[in-house]
């Protein structure tokens, strides 16, 4: 490996890590907007450039102008610190994600747990936030996410562990791994294996999980608006609070990316698979540059992208789709549904690939895997729905409601129908 | 610390120490009472020799060669020394207890130019992101960050000391003394003894030496710890 490749290699990775972080964040506040405008019948920003396009431009211009405000008595160093705590653990989980063969910086075998290290690091940003603002509703925000984040890493690494026990079922000898390269690796099968098709569950709950991480709706509880003005953000202006902007939606990101890479096949798809197949050594980050290699990383990462931004996507729609849960909801819902369910999806998981025999493990595996995942959507459904045994499912009772409102519009229509007749009546008065 | 190395030991590979020294080609030669100067382009063993021989013109000064992961040690030690002694020394809890995160941050990357990659995630898994969570949890539930109120000095600091400097001077002696400690698991393993499959083996495996049962009775003590604070925080 020749000092000129690695240090192109870090040159390149490092340039396309800061900027995906920025313009993300840039390109996800004005899809939120927009996307969000079209679920609720809105337009959303139009003004500035086609579309609105330059919205986000302007508002980044505008953040970088603003005076920073400090009330008097925060606590200063950590209320200045905080951001930057906040910040550089999702700069750094940057480090292991696999984009393509060669914008990957690091093929860490243990790059699984650094990624739910990190993560556990972000809280510490949060707390300090809350605590050195010296605000009490800041204060509430950092505990409500302190406590949250704490709880909801648990099934988030268990659901982790799904895919982890099928790299060792996958890969020759039997020795699993907690890479991301590896997992990706084990992926790109020619027969087409992503994990998703045989852990399901494990997709959902890690994703359920990185909606409470980040601090997504419905688990926006730390900075829920109508309570708590802004949580923990309430004393920050200008680029510190962009910094806290930043950080989420790199957030969004790494948890949109880590299960692109574990559950989605990672970079693979139409014109990956192929060439990483027929040409092993172009996916040896330091094997030697041609037109053909850069094509194929162009393409990998094309794939990687679509998946991730479809993921983030998703972060959107639920957003405007699902309320606020409540404080115990919230803390109930992890501890007594999403543990269970995972712990579950592991032993079950764990013992099919034990004990079912060769040609048909991975078959039994995922669809066992997808009956669980429709248990789950059905348990939860009713859970959310807190219905007692015997009542009609809230889909059907809302099903049922909006048949009454038509029969109620369509009756009250009716004698406007039939308008001629009742003309002459509107002419006596 | 390999790579750090006292003059006396840069003899080319005669005492146990020089071995691990001469494996690392140094590029600075640093010597208190003398300027950094850059290394001469030599065959390593003739640089060693050349290296000494610049000592002994120092007049017995401490000569330290300087590698990269010299460096990057001192300042891991430097900032974990610095930021113990900010956790044990600041009135204002908060602080300490953030400073205890940066703490345990140093270990892990003094963890990590070990090469064991894998207990510096942990470290900052369990130690950073788990055990000082907590701490800072319960303070802010109690409302009175400054320890000046709550528990002020006391005058038992000669003891104290006393009791720090004894373990230590037990640490150092133990390690000093017996090197055959960490090798002894070595051996049953088959994987590099920091790599996720040697920690793997050597903590479940059932066939080679493994440490199987006091990690269940880790986990079954963790086990109780639980069941009490589930006793003790019920309501009824």
């Amino acid at each position: 490996m020749n000092i000129g490749f690695e240090i192109v290699h870090f040159v390149v990775n490092l340039l396309f890590f800061i900027l995906l972080i920025s313009t993300n964040a840039v390109i996800m506040v004005y899809a939120e907007r927009k996307v969000m405008a079209y679920m609720q019948d809105r337009i959303g920003p139009k003004h500035y450039g086609p579309f609105g396009l330059l919205q986000s431009t302007y508002d980044v211009m505008k953040l970088l102008l603003k005076e920073i405000v400090r009330s008097r008595d925060t606590d200063n160093s950590v209320f200045i610190v905080a951001p930057m705590i906040f910040f550089a653990p999702v700069l750094t989980a940057f480090v292991m994600l696999p984009f393509s063969p060669f914008v990957t910086q690091s093929a860490l075998a243990t790059g699984l747990i650094l990624y739910v290290a990190l993560s556990s690091l972000d809280v510490i940003g949060v707390f300090m936030a809350g605590w050195g603002s010296n605000n009490k509703y800041a204060l509430i925000g950092g505990l409500r996410s302190t406590a949250q984040m704490i709880s909801y890493e648990l099934p988030l690494l268990l659901a982790l562990m799904g895919p982890v026990m099928l790299t060792s079922f996958v890969s020759h000898g039997g020795v699993g791994s907690i890479s991301f390269t590896d997992i990706t690796h084990a992926q790109l099968a020619p027969s087409w294996r992503w994990f998703v098709l045989l852990q399901p569950l494990g997709l959902m709950i890690y994703y359920i999980c990185g909606l409470a991480e980040t601090n997504r709706a419905p688990f926006d509880l730390p900075e829920a608006e109508s309570e708590l003005v802004a949580g923990y953000l309430t004393e920050y202006s200008g680029m510190r609070w962009a910094m806290f902007f930043l950080g989420e939606y790199g957030n969004m990101l790494i948890v949109s990316a880590v299960a692109t890479v574990l559950f989605l096949g990672g970079w693979s798809g139409p014109g990956a698979d192929l060439a990483f197949w027929h040409r092993t050594v172009t996916a040896n980050p330091g094997g030697i540059f041609s037109v053909a290699d850069i094509i194929f990383n162009v393409i990998a990462l094309f794939w990687f992208l679509v998946k991730v931004y479809i993921l983030q996507f998703i972060f959107i729609w639920v957003r405007s789709t699902l309320p606020r849960l409540r404080a115990d909801q919230l803390m109930q819902f992890a501890w007594l549904i999403l543990i269970p369910f995972t712990l579950a999806n592991i032993l079950i998981t764990a013992a099919l690939l034990l004990a079912v025999p060769q040609p048909y493990t991975l078959w039994v595996t995922g669809i066992v895997n997808f009956v669980l995942l429709a248990f789950f959507i059905g348990f939860i459904s009713r859970a959310i729905g807190a219905s007692p045994k015997g009542e009609l499912p809230p889909w059907v009772k809302m099903r049922q409601q909006n048949l009454a409102r038509q029969a109620a519009i369509s009756a009250v229509a009716t004698p406007r129908l039939a308008k001629p007749e009742s003309e002459p009546e509107m002419a006596r008065r | 610390m390999p790579g750090l190395c006292l003059s006396d030991t840069i003899d080319g590979g005669s005492s146990p120490h020089g071995v691990l020294c001469d494996r690392i080609p140094p590029p600075y030669i640093h010597c208190r009472r003398a300027r950094p100067r850059r290394a001469p382009d030599l065959p390593h063993l003739a640089w060693l020799q050349r290296a000494r021989g610049f000592c002994q013109d120092v007049q017995k000064g401490i000569c330290v060669m300087l590698d990269l992961p010299s460096v990057v040690f001192i300042v891991f030690a430097a900032v974990l020394v610095g930021s113990a002694l900010a956790v044990v020394t600041l009135r204002n809890i908060v602080h300490a207890a953030l400073f205890l995160v940066l703490v345990f941050g140093a270990a892990a990357g003094i963890y990590v130019l070990l090469n064991a990659e894998f207990i510096a995630i942990v470290q900052i898994l369990v130690y950073a992101g788990a055990v000082t969570i907590l701490i800072l949890f319960a303070i802010m539930l109690t409302q009175n960050p400054n320890s000046r109120g709550s528990n002020p000095s006391n005058r038992q600091t000669l003891i104290a000391a006393l009791i720090a400097v004894a373990l230590c001077a037990g640490a150092v002696f133990a390690f000093a003394q017996n090197t055959s400690i960490t090798t002894a698991s070595q051996k049953a393993i088959s994987g590099p003894p920091g790599s996720v499959v040697g920690i793997g083996q050597l903590l479940y495996s059932p066939t080679s030496y493994s440490y199987v049962l006091p990690f269940e009775i880790a986990s079954v003590v963790l086990l109780v710890a639980i069941v009490g604070a589930i006793v003790i925080g019920r309501e009824d």
